[in-house]
């Protein structure tokens, strides 16, 4: 058929769209609980303002935390992302048969995302870029026989705005390139990646250009806010539900980064919906008439939609901060969404979850086969090359009560802490009440959004 | 604006089951036609064959008890790709279905999901039958070509 490639050259199973009357319980639901959870459950802020922490055992703590530890988590980074270029590179170019496709599309950018908001920031200790930083900067002060600083402070006004173009990057490359599932491009792109990565790290200095610059710590970082665990210096310890994310340091471009991440998703969900359909090939055309080859104008149409879901993602989210601040306040509505863009991490965390569960579920099988045989050479490197994808695991109905709740629980905990954030700034609970009534209206928008997209799903 | 609509729609669904509730909460009674009577068509005040609105779940059983005796679907390919498109066929879980293929040129047919794989060719037909037990939608694929010949659907 005609029409715009569609890059997910991975699934096997696609969901049965959720049908409406669930839709229509879930929306009912998420509107009657959080009107009742605004009318005055919660008049003091809980959240944030001195987060409870219960150190774990100190042995454990330090075990976990230790030198050798870090070095060989790091270490375990660096030889992975070593092999992925190597298996990208001179592997077989066979989307199924290469490990790298799976691997950094499910494993990395899907999987560590549970992994992240359960046990923690994960990456961060098994960053390869993050070991390759560390062990350039101590050879360089033994070389220097000091201890060398960064040559350039980090630019405040920049932000997380790198991170935010790496995760464009990203979502272009696994959404619209034709060549994203490629083996050999995805392998390019890591090392050209790696590249900038460096060159942050050795403008910048090493830890600020990971808190800010580099995507996929502010990725898998905001995921892990949501973790029990905490880790404080070289102490582990346990913390409320929800109680990590305040945390998230209001800096330029936080609105953009979780803009990207919810946007990226919305649209990946829009590809499979019947407006986007009539309406990509007719920007195609478009592009198409002023002198694009047909292969730039689908690229082009697909960007464009990309940039569209997103602005569209932000600018709605702006649009609650602007009616917010409206009921008074001397914060100006840039700096205000700031202070509110830690509620739209629990929202990117479900719009992730609904839309990615059974690809995870079911692609993720894939890599019991493909550790054996990473480059598809026809190797049995553990014994597990033969393996198949179990379709049976999760069935459609389970899958739907699963994405629904999902989409439910997450924007009730973006409604808490936004609720939370309302009244740390306002003194008067009733004006912070008032002023969340907007972004109660955009919690409810995004909702219906998560789960139109869901219910329209290949329909 | 688009918040506005879907704010809009919301709404609206949100209302329409609300109301739904009552139909729903009395399963195994006979459907009462109490929400519906007054606005089907208006005018005979004593008809006795009941709203057809509301006879929408015995229509699907009935339906169903026909359809699972055997969904079947034939496909002819045309130089490795489907003549009309890629046809969709929607079966329920369980069902026994039968995809009839023939194809002027020498093909391999796949079933994603359920990892089919049949031979078809010019003169040689092919039929694959299989129970339905993996709910989803499965692509099916003619391997030479490439083409996407058709989609299964498998409801709960």
């Amino acid at each position: 058929m005609t029409g715009l490639v569609v890059a997910h050259g991975l699934s096997g199973r696609a969901d049965l769209p959720i049908p409406a009357w669930l839709v229509g319980w879930a929306a009912t639901g998420v509107l009657v609980v959080s009107f009742m959870a605004l009318a005055a459950l919660w008049t003091s802020p809980r959240l944030g303002r001195t987060p409870s922490f219960r150190p774990l055992p100190a042995p454990l703590s330090s075990a976990l935390t230790s030198r050798p530890v870090e070095t060989l988590c790091g270490l375990a980074g660096v030889f992975l992302l070593a092999v992925l270029v190597w298996a990208g590179l001179f592997g077989v170019q066979s989307t199924a048969d290469n490990a790298v496709p799976t691997f950094v599309y499910v494993t990395f950018w899907i999987g560590l995302v549970p992994v992240s908001v359960l046990a923690g920031d994960v990456f961060r200790a098994f960053n390869p870029w993050r070991a390759i930083g560390r062990a350039g900067s101590w050879a360089a002060s033994r070389l220097a026989g000091e201890r060398l600083g960064s040559p350039l402070p980090y630019p405040g006004r920049l932000g997380r705005w790198p991170a935010v173009a790496g995760l464009v990057a990203f979502a272009w490359l696994e959404l619209i390139s034709p060549n994203g599932t490629e083996p050999r491009t995805v392998a390019a792109a890591a090392l050209a990646y790696t590249a900038v990565t460096i060159l942050g790290m050795g403008v910048y200095g090493v830890e600020p250009w990971l808190a800010r610059g580099e995507a996929f710590s502010a990725y898998f970082g905001a995921f892990a806010r949501f973790a029990p665990i905490e880790r404080r210096g070289r102490q582990l310890g346990l913390r409320p539900p929800l109680a990590g994310l305040p945390g998230l340091e209001p800096l330029p471009g936080t609105v953009a980064l979780l803009a990207v991440m919810i946007g990226s998703v919305t649209f990946d969900g829009f590809q499979e919906t019947d407006p986007w359909s009539s309406l990509g090939p007719r920007l195609s055309s478009g592009f198409d008439a002023v002198g694009a080859s047909p292969g730039l104008a689908d690229e082009l149409a697909a960007g464009f939609g990309l940039a569209a879901a997103i602005a569209i993602i932000a600018g709605f989210f702006m649009l609650g901060v602007a009616g917010a601040r409206a009921v008074g306040g001397d914060t100006g509505t840039r700096a205000l969404g700031r202070l509110f863009a830690h509620s739209l991490v629990p929202i990117a965390l479900v719009y992730a979850g609904a839309h990615y569960l059974t690809f995870l579920l079911f692609q993720g099988q894939a890599l019991g086969r493909l550790v054996s045989d990473p480059a598809g050479r026809g190797w049995d490197l553990f014994g597990t090359a033969g393996w198949t994808i179990d379709y049976g695991l999760i069935g459609a109905t389970t899958t739907w009560y699963v994405q629904v709740s999902l989409v439910v629980a997450g924007h009730l905990a973006a409604l808490v802490l936004a609720h939370d954030r309302a009244l740390a700034l306002h003194d008067d609970p009733r004006l912070a009440a008032r002023s969340q009534r907007w972004l109660l209206a955009v919690m409810v928008g995004f909702t219906g959004l998560a789960l139109w997209l869901l219910s329209q799903a290949n329909a | 604006m688009r918040p506005l609509t879907i704010l809009a729609t919301l709404a609206a669904v949100a209302t329409l089951t609300a109301c739904g509730a009552e139909t729903t909460s009395p399963p195994a009674t006979q459907p009462v036609a109490t929400t519906q009577t007054p606005a089907t068509t208006g005018a005979p005040p004593e008809t006795e064959p009941p709203a057809t609105t509301e006879t929408e779940e015995p229509a699907t059983t009935a339906e169903e008890a026909v359809e699972k005796e055997t969904p079947t679907a034939t496909i002819r390919l045309e130089n490795g790709a489907p003549v009309g498109g890629a046809a969709r066929i929607e079966v329920t879980r369980g069902d026994l279905v039968t995809i009839r293929i023939r194809s002027d040129t020498d093909e391999q047919i796949h079933v994603h999901g359920y990892d089919l794989t049949q031979s078809v060719g010019p003169g040689r037909p092919a039929t694959l039958t299989f129970a339905a037990e993996l709910e989803g939608i499965f692509d099916i694929e003619a391997h030479e070509s490439g083409a996407h010949v058709a989609e299964l659907v498998v409801s709960p």
